[in-house]
């Protein structure tokens, strides 16, 4: 450690950050809850309210192009991030995006319409490219790039380093959604197409977590479970180590 | 001890604090939830079993110019339909709404041996709609059944059962049909 006002600048970064994790660890941990107390329904027999539900996806008419991997989809979401620093490396998000349409999730016996504009979506990234002195890019993720204004060289001209990654829901796809299943009167912003006559589609209420995940029920629990116990316990004790810290600097402990 | 023990130990205790409340909150939001899951649920049942009730009359009357000499069969509908209306409890309503089920089933069957019946328009609707209640009526009923489960399961599991006590929750019936309980239909076809 260089000097004194280093470790107290990363004992306070420390600090708030455990404070954060801390809370990440109940939220998530509240959301394994609610997963686990949700029964999964039949699509064919959902009742309005709250639901859980498991299904594949298909079109319910248009799908999304991805704007890297070039793949039909009804949601993509892409990012950008640069690799910058001296000696602690990391990557900062310089641009990201997504897009997202109505699709129909369907079971072994129904189908039903899931309006995804408001839904907190969590899928793994199908598409990393990571651009570099050696590395050509493809002109598809070129266009994209221009036309979201990102620029691959530094003021010497030479090519920075970015990553760019891109999560997808695919038609064909498996997904679990949490969500609430309402009528169409009920919402309050009309849906644009009407072309699909279900009464029942799946959408944000009020005081309800929206979630999508491409991860069956139980990796999802179980993958939440895991996060939450590490950011309980690790943010606690990295706040409380990053305290004693501060405390040691101005000789209070 | 000095003011930065002070601070520590109060730090320490908030954090273990905040993570105690917000766990005795989710499992008292956890265990509402699911009992209101189950009162949801049952009622979704219950108007069900209400509207297959009240289309068997129809079935009856439809098919009772064909079925002439099946009054067995159609006295097992309509038996079943009666013992249906007074049932009060999840567990009586689960016994007679298997017997009504295999009284129908029956009535199906045996409606096969009658061509006519078997053209007949309204009788293909009224099959159609039954078999759809039917059906929804099973996959509410493994709906209701994992909802009553995974709460008697918390209820009784640490720490869940302080909560539990404490708001004198009970451990819900299952939408079952108990063996000894039901009532044997039988139909000679």
């Amino acid at each position: 450690m260089e000097s004194i006002g280093e470790l107290l600048l990363y004992s306070t970064v420390g600090f708030f950050a455990g404070i954060y994790f801390f809370a990440q660890g109940l939220y998530r941990f509240r959301r394994k809850r609610l997963i686990e107390d949700t029964p999964t329904s039949k699509i064919r027999s959902i009742a309005l309210g709250p639901v859980e539900l498991y299904g594949r996806v298909v079109p319910a008419g248009g799908v999304l192009k991805s704007p890297f991997s070039n793949k039909e989809c009804v949601y993509y979401k892409w990012k950008a991030e640069e690799l910058v620093g001296g000696k602690f490396k990391h990557c900062v998000t310089i641009q990201e995006g997504e897009g997202k349409v109505k699709f129909l999730l369907k079971d072994d016996i129904g189908e039903v319409l899931v309006n995804p504009s408001e839904a907190e979506i969590r899928v793994k990234d199908d598409y990393e490219y990571a651009t570099g002195i050696f590395h050509k890019t493809p002109e598809n993720v070129k266009e994209f790039l221009e036309s979201a204004g990102i620029d691959l060289t530094d003021l010497f001209g030479l090519r920075k380093k970015i990553v760019f990654s891109e999560y997808t829901i695919k038609p064909g796809d498996d997904i679990y959604v949490l969500g609430a299943a309402m009528t169409k009167d009920e919402i309050e912003k009309p849906l644009e197409d009407t072309e699909h006559t279900n009464r029942i589609l799946i959408h944000k209420a009020p005081d309800m977590p929206y979630f999508i995940s491409d991860k069956p029920e139980d990796k999802l629990r179980r993958s939440l479970e895991r996060k939450a116990v590490v950011g309980i316990y690790g943010g606690a004790i990295l706040s409380f180590i990053s305290l004693v810290a501060v405390l040691y600097i101005f000789r209070i402990l | 001890m000095s003011t930065g023990t002070d601070l520590l130990l109060f730090t320490g205790a908030a954090f273990v604090l905040i993570a105690v409340v917000v766990y005795f909150v989710s499992i008292f939001n956890g265990l509402a939830m699911l009992k209101n899951n189950i009162g949801k649920s049952w009622a979704n049942i219950d108007v069900l079993l209400t509207q297959r009730a009240d289309e068997l009359p129809n079935l009856v009357s439809t098919v009772k110019g064909y079925m002439a000499h099946e009054q067995k069969t159609l006295q097992a509908v309509t038996d079943a339909r009666a013992a249906l209306m007074n049932a009060r409890t999840v567990g009586e309503k689960a016994g007679v709404d298997k017997d009504t089920t295999e009284a129908v089933k029956t009535l199906y069957a045996v409606a096969e041996n009658y061509p006519d019946l078997k053209a007949n328009q309204s009788f293909l609707k009224l099959q159609d709609r039954i078999t759809g209640i039917e059906n929804e009526i099973a996959d509410r009923r493994e709906f209701y059944n994992d909802s009553v489960t995974a709460y008697n399961i918390r209820i009784q599991s640490i720490p869940d059962i302080v909560v539990a006590t404490a708001l004198r929750y009970r451990p819900e019936e299952l939408f079952k049909a108990e063996e000894g309980k039901r009532q044997v239909v039988e139909v000679k076809i």
